[in-house]
């Protein structure tokens, strides 16, 4: 089963309709570059947490240094789809997207996609974050393997 | 047309953000598509519109083989800032239907 990550609630009808085990809130049951539990952060900010606290690491850019510091945390890094959902300037953020993902992926690290969508109209269904996951260059196997694992919340309970 | 030529069909159940009359928009949702698709993308595809189910629920029909594309080329539409969701893909309309329907109860 698959994991998303959104700005808004998301009702369970909804979730299951999309295809999604849970659709994690920011603001509600996870925060976003603030004190908490289970912390989101960006990567340039990572040092600001407490490990333990934190659940997955936002990178939206490749920065080798940052990523190397990624995986000594051993912490899921999360790739941000939402400017490429937005369909502005459609092949410069694919470009970005795929670079990220490929360089997080020969690195060794965990990955996932989450589409931080901030209304109903910019997210997208577990099929369609299968295939945006196929079109940035990653095999169904490990597409599935992305989106199914990355920031399980219960992972750390 | 896709009878026509012989091709088998697949029916992916699509779902939009809010409700939408969607027959009276059509020509606007396929040059939406065919954006990120290209005319021989469409044409590959053969997308055609067969009902609306509900509100804000729509059946397709996809020549089999090319329903992925439709998938990931459904992500980037939006019409007049209306999202679509694909929810389900079956071979025919009827078990489409009542995928659908076990998924809602469920």
């Amino acid at each position: 089963m698959f994991y998303d990550i959104t700005y808004f609630n998301v009702d369970k009808g909804l979730t299951k309709l999309l295809g999604y085990k849970k659709i994690y809130c920011i603001g509600k049951d996870i925060a976003l570059n603030e004190d908490g539990d289970y912390i989101i952060t960006d990567a340039q900010q990572l040092h600001r947490f407490k490990l333990s606290n934190i659940i997955g690491i936002r990178a939206s850019k490749v920065d080798k240094e940052l990523f190397s510091k990624i995986k000594e945390s051993g912490k899921p890094i999360i790739i941000d789809i939402s400017n490429l959902l937005s369909g502005v300037e459609f092949i410069r953020e694919y470009n970005t997207a795929k670079n990220v993902l490929r360089n997080a992926i020969k690195m060794r690290l965990n990955v996932s996609l989450a589409s931080f969508a901030k209304d109903e109209a910019h997210l997208v269904s577990a099929l369609q974050m299968l295939e945006i996951a196929k079109f940035l260059g990653v095999e169904e196997d490990k597409a599935k393997e992305m989106l199914g694992n990355g920031y399980d919340i219960g992972q750390k309970e | 047309m896709a009878m026509i030529l012989g091709r088998k069909s697949r029916y992916v159940l699509v779902m939009s953000s809010k409700p939408i009359e969607l027959g009276s928009n059509l020509s606007a949702f396929f040059d939406e598509l065919s954006k990120y698709i290209g005319l021989f993308g469409l044409a590959k595809l053969s997308p055609y519109f067969v009902k609306n189910i509900g509100e804000r629920e729509f059946i397709f029909r996809i020549a089999r083989g090319s329903e992925k594309e439709f998938i990931l080329a459904l992500s980037f539409v939006k019409l007049n800032g209306v999202a679509f969701y694909s929810i389900l893909t079956s071979g025919t309309i009827r078990s489409l239907i009542r995928k659908y329907n076990e998924k809602k109860k469920n």
